[in-house]
């Protein structure tokens, strides 16, 4: 199968966009590359602290006016937004591949998730609306004004470099405030161009700005006085001890999506052809790099022979999994992001068989297809016999490693999940609606999957999140979102 | 060469329909008697390539088994497409009847094995095979009248 065409032709000069201008940072740079080839395809400003200033000095500036423009004049610049990132559907798509090394089904579908959070922000004027009460004593009435708050730092991870910023971007401005953007430092191409896109959708200069960088342009917006709210997506070391604890010290909003260990529950009665599909998906989609991707699987009940067969055809399906370039159509798994994230989940594998799991499918001796460097990839790997004190069956890998364990009941298997100090995403397969009800009413987990493998909330419901998963009150996406980015103004009046 | 992904099996089904297009066009060229129909065809062919591509990039999204919807294997569905020219009306009538044959087939199979996962794309699928067994249904019609001729 040949490889689709790539839309970065040679190495771009990636520039931050502050107050409507592309600016070219003085900052030292580094060079993105694609894990897939290997290529240099891009260049990254480590942007400086008053290169960070004038972005939220620019965004400080357009907020009384943008404030100013009416809901359905915000949500027709969105409009715009949207139609133009539908035209540039594809070729958005394929930057993201050549920047993570994601597949392009992929791709296509994290482009398509992003897109619907603008889609959706742009029923700002009804999202938005307030609440009234008439005669809440007599002749006096009373109201509720959800209004703006100012200028919003957003800050993105690399392992969903173009929906993950939408999250929370096209809500913010939607509700009438500002925002600066970082993208991460080794995905910040399709942030760059959804710049250009929102340039030519005809934002006013200030609204929407994007400033490149890392951990330094990070510290700057935590301390920065005149950002009022941060959205973090990344490691919970870092959302609960940097993010979460700086926001609360400085006063400001914060909502910290972090990490993730995923138990996927597979009951004897499942519909064992689907759930399989769902768990190669949910297990080494993305490569394992998702805070909804699935890490340890759980086993139900004593039928040997059900265990037997369910992991003979684990094994079967991802040994036949086609890694390579995610723009090869036929591939099914792309690389890790970069080597040292390999390295990072490779001394996981070593940590796993040294702790006396079974090494059942060994992901380093992956065939990866031409014209690929290995630098970067690691097969699928599976692990039986693991247990919950193991480090593979506690700690987050964000790597292709499946850990397989058995419990005797449903009720065992919910208290394994239970013991996690992370509640993200996990699931249950069954076609038993009293199992599938007991799993959903009992697990502690901010999302939950029926017979779904990676439980991604529509843009219409929150990303919710629990425990060590997340840290804040507020999640993004719907209409918490909407919360988070306005403050609740309350009118009592009466007439004399 | 086998079918696993989204994306191979939409860009395999438009490549498919580009083919039959062209294949019913180059039929309206050969033959004045059957133009208008073979042209209704090609053109009602390249709209549901056009519908495939878009229904796939509406719901298309990381969350679902993108990488392992289908198992389908490209040798199985070969169009019999060439030397419609050559022959008369009839004989290249009943080579499109094949032809639909085949893409009843293909889309068939897509549809049966994409069932569960991203709803509307096996929904577009049934929906062009109840349009096609109604026009391989047009084309038995129109060899039987043909017959003899």
């Amino acid at each position: 199968m040949a490889i689709l065409p790539e839309p970065i032709q040679g190495v771009k000069k990636v520039e931050n966009y502050i107050g409507g201008k592309w600016i070219a940072s003085r900052g030292d740079v580094r060079d993105v590359v694609n894990p897939a080839t290997g290529k240099t395809i891009a260049t990254v400003p480590l942007s400086t602290e008053s290169e960070f200033d004038a972005a939220v000095e620019a965004a400080h500036a357009a907020f009384p006016e943008w404030r100013r423009t009416t809901p359905l004049a915000r949500s027709r610049m969105l409009f715009r937004l949207k139609e133009l990132t539908e035209q540039h559907f594809e070729e958005v798509s394929r930057i993201q591949t050549q920047e993570h090394g994601k597949t392009i089904d992929e791709s296509r579908g994290e482009t398509r998730r992003g897109i619907e959070n603008i889609e959706v922000a742009c029923g700002i004027p009804t999202l938005m609306q307030g609440s009234y009460s008439e005669d809440i004593a007599s002749g006096i009435d009373e109201w509720l004004i959800p209004t703006p708050l100012g200028v919003f730092g957003i800050i993105g991870p690399f392992n969903f470099p173009w929906m993950i910023p939408l999250w929370s971007a096209p809500y913010a401005v939607a509700t009438g405030n500002c925002v600066v953007v970082k993208p991460s430092g080794e995905v910040p191409l399709s942030q760059d161009r959804l710049a250009e896109l929102v340039e030519e959708a005809d934002f006013p200069p200030g609204v929407w700005n994007v400033v490149h960088g890392g951990r330094e342009t990070v510290g700057n917006m935590l301390d920065h006085p005149d950002i009022v709210g941060v959205t973090f997506v990344g490691s919970t070391p870092t959302g609960r001890d940097v993010v979460y604890k700086k926001c609360a010290e400085s006063g400001k909003r914060v909502i910290a999506q972090c990490g993730a260990k995923n138990f996927m529950t597979v009951m004897p009665d499942c519909n064992v052809e689907r759930t399989i599909a769902a768990m190669l998906t949910s297990f080494f989609g993305n490569a394992g790099q998702r805070c909804l991707a699935a890490s340890n699987c759980v086993i139900v009940g004593d039928d040997d022979q059900f265990y037997r067969d369910f992991v003979g055809r684990v094994l079967e399906a991802a040994r036949s999994i086609r890694v390579g370039y995610g723009l090869d159509e036929s591939v099914q798994m792309g690389p890790l992001r970069d080597r040292e994230k390999k390295e990072r989940v490779v001394r996981y594998i070593e940590s796993g068989i040294k702790d006396g799991a079974k090494l059942r499918l060994d992901g380093r001796s992956v065939k990866v297809e031409t014209p690929c460097k290995a630098d970067c990839f690691l097969g699928p790997t599976v692990f039986e016999n693991v247990t919950p004190e193991m480090a593979i069956g506690s700690e987050e890998i964000f790597g292709p490693v499946m850990s397989i364990m058995r419990a005797g009941s449903l009720k065992e298997a919910i208290n394994v999940a239970n013991q996690s100090r992370y509640g993200n995403g996990h699931s249950i397969f069954t076609s038993n609606g009293r199992s599938a009800r007991q799993f959903q009413y009992e697990i502690e987990s901010g999302n939950v999957g029926i017979n779904v493998g990676i439980v991604a909330p529509v843009a219409f419901f929150p990303f919710s999140g629990m425990k060590d998963s997340f840290f804040g009150d507020l999640h993004t996406q719907g209409r918490d979102v909407i919360r988070f980015f306005t403050e609740s103004k309350v009118v009592i009046q009466r007439w004399f | 060469m086998l079918i696993h992904t989204a994306s191979e099996g939409i860009s395999f089904a438009k490549a498919m329909e580009t083919a039959a297009a062209e294949f019913y066009e180059d039929m309206a060229a050969s033959f004045e008697e059957i133009r208008a129909l073979a042209l209704a065809n090609a053109e009602e062919n390249r709209r549901f390539a056009r519908n495939i591509q878009r229904v796939y990039q509406e719901v298309i999204t990381d969350a679902i088994e993108g990488s392992y919807c289908f198992q389908l294997e490209t040798a199985n569905y070969e169009l019999p497409v060439t030397g419609s020219a050559t022959r008369g009306a009839h004989d290249a009538i009943q080579q499109a009847i094949a032809v639909e044959g085949v893409m009843i087939r293909f889309y068939s199979d897509a549809r049966d094995q994409a069932d569960t996962l991203m709803a509307d794309i096996p929904r577009a699928f049934g929906v062009i095979v109840r349009k096609r067994k109604q026009r391989q249904g047009e084309l038995k019609d129109l060899s039987s009248g043909q017959a003899g001729k």
